[in-house]
């Protein structure tokens, strides 16, 4: 029997595992660096292509803010 | 950004720095093996192994998400070959009803967790289960690849499809 966090963390992998899978084969670009997952691709739709994820809830909120938008 | 259950003090950090939430996808998830129904009377599946079953998984796509594209072009350049499916661990499947393409859905075998990533039916083929019976086909074959459990993100629309065919909610 799975704990909801767990749970919680198989739906979170399955979607970081997406994103990187479409952006990659796409032509893309990934990186992980410092708690955080960033995904760029080439296409400029804000959201499936483009967006910054924390991987690390450890990391602080500001932090992440500052990543994404650079 | 992306945000998931554990980030409620992220949330209202980007709340607070005045980013807006443009949509809420749960994330669901499937522990059990998920039953495959055969299709229904005029319904036919095909695997998307050519150029002309990528062309038509691209249009259903575009179609299925909405007449008004926000984003043209943007599934065209996902799936801008065959290579972007041709894996050993992807599954693309379109409907047909009537001979007429209907539905899709892309799935992916991963480990620890296999991921149904895009399901699209069109509103007009609406009540012949073919979203359902595309997502069980993928998510079934992400399953039996890896012994794995299987995720996706649902709409708040198609939640209700999603828990008849075994998935959970575990995120808002």
């Amino acid at each position: 029997m799975r704990s909801q966090q767990e749970l919680v963390e198989l739906s979170d992998a399955g979607y970081h595992a997406l994103e990187i899978e479409i952006v990659l084969r796409s032509g893309g670009e990934v990186e992980r660096s410092s708690g955080l997952l960033h995904v760029a691709g080439t296409h400029d739709a804000p959201f499936i292509v483009n967006g910054s994820m924390r991987i690390d809830t450890a990391v602080e909120p500001r932090i992440a803010i500052a990543a994404a938008r650079d | 950004m992306s945000t998931h259950a554990q980030d409620a003090d992220l949330e209202a950090a980007l709340e607070a720095a005045g980013w807006e939430r443009i949509v809420a996808l749960p994330g669901m998830v499937a522990l059990d093996l998920i039953e495959q129904v055969q299709p229904g009377p005029g319904i036919r599946l095909e695997t998307v192994g050519d150029e002309r079953q990528l062309s038509t998984l691209i249009s259903l796509l575009g179609e299925s998400f909405g007449p008004e594209e926000p984003w043209p072009g943007l599934w065209a350049s996902l799936f801008y070959d065959l290579s972007t499916i041709d894996h050993p661990d992807t599954y693309a499947v379109v409907a047909y009803a009537d001979e007429a393409p209907a539905a899709v859905a892309v799935g992916y075998a991963r480990q620890p967790v296999g991921v149904v990533g895009m399901v699209g039916a069109l509103s007009r083929f609406s009540g012949r289960g073919l979203g359902d019976l595309v997502t069980r086909h993928v998510a079934a074959a992400a399953q039996r690849l890896n012994d794995s459990p299987v995720v996706l993100q649902s709409s708040p629309l198609a939640r209700p499809m999603y828990e008849r065919i075994g998935f959970r909610a575990v995120t808002t």
